[in-house]
C-alpha cells in the first residue's frame, strides 16, 4: 500500500520533470539575457517589480522588431530566493550553462554583491537598478554599474522635504533595519539632518528579523521627535506603520527610504498609508526624455496600460539599466551571439556613456555609480503617490503636520 | 569490522576519488552545482552526526557557520592572515564556542536544547550586528581573498568525504553505539556505563568545528556577507530538511538528502519559475509522510539491508 503511494508520487514527479524539459530551444537571431532576481523570500515582492520592469522592456523592444530593430530579446528569469549564495550560483548557471549573451541585474544589495562578483569573474557587464549600497562601489569592480544613486544620497529627498514645510521641524528620530541599504540610509538621514540643523534625538538600528516593532518605536516615541525617519524596505516600512498606529505614535511627519512606492504598501495598509513620505529617485512628472520610451510621462502611461499600476522608481531604474545597456549595444553594433570580446567593449562603452533617458541622466563614469539625481520626495495623499518635493516639480504641496491617528 | 562495512568504505573512497577527477571532464556549471552540493553535504553531515544519532535537535547550527565566516573574515581583514591559514582557526573558534555552550546546554533535553541553541545563533547575530567597531555591523564585510573556483570544489569534496567517513566510523564504532543508546534511552545508556555527557560533547564540538570551517570557506567564496546571511536560521533549517529527507542517523542520509534537494531545486527552479517552491514543498512533505525514515532509511528497510550485515 505504502509502496503504491510512493510510486504515485514518483510518477507525478517524473511527469512534471518531463514537461519541464520541453523548454524552447535557442533561436539564432535573438539576444538572450539572463536575470537572477528574488521572487520568494524577504525581497520576493520587491524582486517581482524588477521582473515586471524587464518584461515590459522586452515586450516594448520586441514589438518594434527587437534591438537595433532586428534582434528579438529573450530573458531567462531565475528566482534567487533572496539568498546571495543562490544568486551567485544562478549567475554561474546563466553564463556557463544557459550561455546567455548578457545579464540583467537583480534586487537587494547582498544578492547583487554576490551575483555581480560572479559576473565580474566571467567578465559580464552587470547593470542593476535595484541595489544601492555604497559597498557595491568599493570593490574596484569594472563590470558593475548601478542606475540608482548611492544609498546615503538616495534618501536625501526624505530630509530635504522637511526644510520646505511650516512649522519647520526641530527634532528628528532615526530608526532603520541593520542591513546595508537601510543602515546606509540612516547614515544619510543623519548626515543631512545635521546639515540642515535638525536635532537627532534618537538613533537606532534594529535587526531585520525584529518582530516586536512596538517596543522599538516606544523608545523613539518617548523622545517626542517632530519627524521620524525610517531606513526601510517594503516589509519594514509596513511593520513600522502598523506599530505606530498600535502605540499611537504621532510625529508630525514620517518618511521611509523605500517601501511606500511599492504598490503593495498602499494596497496593504489602505488609509493608514496616507501622509507618509518616501524618498524617490524618479517620479513620472519629472521633465526627462530619451530613447525607447520617450518621456517619463509616456513611460508611466505605457506601464500603466500593461500592469494597471504606475511603476515605482526601482522599476524605472531597472528599465533604464536595460535601456542603457541596449543603447550601448546598438552603438557598438553588437549582433547575437555576443562574444567575450564584445562584452569587454560593452563594459568600456558603459563607462563612457552619457545618456539622457526617461529615467533621467545616466553617466556611470569610472566607478560604475550613476551620476547623482536631484533628490525627490513623494507623499501618499488619498492613496495616491504625489510628488511633493522639490517645489518646481511638485504636483501638490506636502501635507504637514500629519493628523494624529485618532483624528483621521 | 565486517566484510560489508569494509566494502562500503572502499566504495565510498572510490566515489570520492572519481569525483575528484571530474573537473577534468565535466561542464563548468555542473562543477559549480556540485561545489554547492558538497558544501551542503558537509553541513548536513555535521548536523546528522550530532542530531541524527543522538536525537538532540540543534536548531542553532547556523551559529557555527557564522562564527566560522566572521573569524576567518576578520583575521584576513584585520590581521592580513592568508585565507587558508584562517580556515582551521575558524573551525577552532567554532569548536571552542561549542565547548563552552555545549557543556551546560547538553544537559538539557528535547525542546529545551533546541531553544537554547536557536537562541545562541540569534544572539551571536545580534552581537555581530551591534559590535560594528569590530564587524562593521549590519552593513557586512567584504572578504579580500578568494581561492580559485576549483579549490572550493576540491576542499568541499574533501570535507564532505571526510565527514561522511567520520559518520561511517561512528556508525561502526563504540562511539556510535553510545550515541544511539543516548537516542533510545539516555538514562539507560548512562546506567550501562556510557559517559553520555562526554560523548555528546565530543560529537557536538567536532560537528561545530567542521561547520565553522565550511562557513569560513563559503564566506570567502561569496566574497561579501553580513550577519543575517551567515547566522541565518534558514541555513539550519536546510541542514535539518536535508538530513530528514536523506534519513537521520544514517551514513548516506546527508549525501542523498543534500544532493536530492539541491538538484530538485535547480532542476525545477529553471523550469517552473512561478511554482517550483510549491512543488518542492509538496515533495518534502511527501517524503516525510510516506518515507518517515528518509530516503536511505526507508529504502534500507524495504530492501532489508542492514549496515555490515548480509541480507
Amino acid at each position: 500500500m505504502k509502496f503504491r503511494r510512493a510510486g504515485i508520487i514518483l510518477l507525478t514527479l517524473a511527469l512534471a520533470l518531463t514537461l519541464g524539459l520541453a523548454a524552447p530551444g535557442m533561436a539564432a537571431q535573438e539576444f538572450t539575457f539572463g536575470c537572477a532576481v528574488p521572487l520568494s523570500g524577504l525581497f520576493g515582492k520587491d524582486g517581482q517589480l524588477v521582473r515586471d520592469a524587464y518584461t515590459f522592456w522586452m515586450e516594448t523592444i520586441n514589438a518594434r522588431g527587437g534591438i537595433a530593430g532586428k534582434y528579438k530579446v529573450r530573458i531567462i528569469f531565475y528566482d534567487d530566493q533572496s539568498d546571495p549564495q543562490t544568486s551567485a550560483k544562478l549567475v554561474e548557471r546563466l553564463v556557463t550553462q544557459d550561455k546567455v549573451d548578457l545579464l540583467l541585474g537583480g534586487f537587494g544589495s547582498s544578492q547583487v554583491m554576490a551575483a555581480s562578483a560572479a559576473a565580474e569573474r566571467h567578465k559580464f557587464p552587470y547593470l542593476s537598478g535595484g541595489a544601492s549600497s555604497n559597498k557595491l562601489y568599493e570593490r574596484g569592480a569594472r563590470y558593475y554599474f548601478g542606475t540608482l544613486g548611492k544609498a546615503t544620497e538616495e534618501v536625501r529627498g526624505c530630509v530635504d522635504v522637511f526644510t520646505s514645510v511650516t512649522p519647520r521641524p526641530k527634532t528628528v528620530a532615526i530608526v532603520g533595519a541593520n542591513i546595508p541599504f537601510t543602515a546606509e540610509s540612516c547614515k544619510g538621514y543623519k548626515l543631512y539632518a545635521e546639515k540642515y540643523g535638525f536635532k537627532v534625538v534618537h538613533y537606532e538600528l534594529f535587526p531585520i528579523s525584529l518582530k516586536d516593532y512596538n517596543t522599538m518605536l516606544l523608545k523613539a516615541k518617548a523622545k517626542k521627535p517632530d519627524v521620524l525617519l525610517v531606513g526601510s524596505h517594503l516589509a519594514v516600512a509596513m511593520r513600522v506603520v502598523k506599530a505606530m498606529k498600535e502605540i499611537d505614535f504621532n510625529p508630525k511627519g514620517v518618511a521611509f527610504s523605500y517601501g511606500p512606492t511599492v504598490p503593495a504598501f498602499v494596497q496593504g495598509l489602505k488609509a493608514d498609508a496616507n501622509y507618509v513620505f518616501a524618498a524617490s529617485e524618479w517620479t513620472p512628472n519629472l521633465p526627462y526624455k530619451g530613447p525607447v520610451f520617450g518621456s517619463a510621462r509616456q513611460f508611466n502611461q505605457a506601464y500603466r496600460q500593461r500592469f494597471r499600476r504606475s511603476p515605482d522608481y526601482v522599476e524605472a531604474a531597472s528599465t533604464a539599466a536595460a535601456v542603457v545597456q541596449q543603447v550601448a549595444m546598438e552603438q557598438l553594433g553588437l549582433k547575437p551571439r555576443v562574444t567575450a570580446a564584445d562584452r569587454v567593449r560593452l563594459m568600456e562603452k558603459l563607462h563612457q556613456i552619457d545618456l539622457m533617458t526617461f529615467y533621467g541622466p545616466i553617466h556611470f563614469g569610472k566607478s560604475g555609480a550613476n551620476r547623482e539625481h536631484p533628490p525627490v520626495a513623494v507623499q501618499v495623499q488619498n492613496g495616491q503617490l504625489i510628488n511633493v518635493y522639490p517645489a518646481k516639480w511638485a504636483e501638490k504641496p506636502p501635507i504637514y503636520p500629519t493628523p494624529a491617528w485618532n483624528k483621521r | 569490522m565486517s566484510g560489508g562495512g569494509r566494502r562500503s568504505l572502499y566504495l565510498g573512497l572510490a566515489a570520492v576519488a572519481a569525483m575528484a577527477w571530474l573537473p577534468a571532464a565535466g561542464p563548468a556549471y555542473y562543477l559549480q552545482l556540485l561545489t554547492i552540493i558538497f558544501y551542503w553535504i558537509g553541513l548536513a553531515a555535521c548536523w546528522n552526526l550530532m542530531c541524527g544519532y543522538t536525537g538532540y535537535i540543534d536548531f542553532g547550527s547556523a551559529a557555527y557557520t557564522g562564527i566560522g565566516a566572521y573569524v576567518a573574515g576578520l583575521l584576513m581583514l584585520r590581521l592580513g592572515l592568508p585565507l587558508l591559514a584562517t580556515i582551521p582557526l575558524a573551525g577552532l573558534g567554532a569548536g571552542l564556542v561549542a565547548l563552552a555552550v555545549g557543556w551546560p546546554t547538553l544537559r538539557l533535553r528535547g525542546a529545551y536544547f533546541a531553544i537554547a541553541t536557536f537562541a545562541l545563533a540569534e544572539a551571536l547575530m545580534r552581537v555581530c550586528e551591534e559590535w560594528s567597531g569590530l564587524t562593521e555591523g549590519g552593513v557586512g564585510i567584504t572578504i579580500p581573498q578568494r581561492l580559485a573556483e576549483l579549490s572550493y570544489y576540491w576542499l568541499y569534496l574533501g570535507l564532505a568525504g571526510l565527514l561522511v567517513g567520520v559518520t561511517w566510523w561512528v556508525e561502526h564504532h563504540k562511539h556510535g553505539y553510545g550515541l544511539k543508546a543516548i537516542h533510545q534511552d539516555e538514562q539507560a545508556a548512562a546506567q550501562v556505563g556510557v559517559d553520555t555527557h562526554l560523548i555528546k560533547l565530543q560529537t557536538y564540538v567536532t560537528s561545530a568545528f567542521f561547520i565553522g570551517m565550511l562557513g569560513a570557506l563559503e564566506g570567502s567564496r561569496l566574497g561579501y556577507f553580513k550577519p543575517d546571511d551567515v547566522f541565518n536560521v534558514h541555513i539550519t533549517i536546510k541542514m535539518v530538511i536535508m538530513s530528514l529527507l536523506g534519513g537521520m542517523g544514517t551514513v548516506l542520509g546527508p549525501v542523498i538528502g543534500a544532493s536530492f534537494l539541491q538538484l530538485v531545486e535547480d532542476f525545477l527552479g529553471a523550469r517552473f519559475l512561478n511554482y517550483y517552491l510549491v512543488i518542492i514543498g509538496a515533495i518534502i512533505v511527501g517524503v516525510i509522510v510516506f518515507l518517515p525514515r528518509g530516503i536511505t532509511g526507508s529504502l534500507r528497510q524495504r530492501l532489508r539491508i542492514r549496515p555490515g550485515r548480509r541480507p
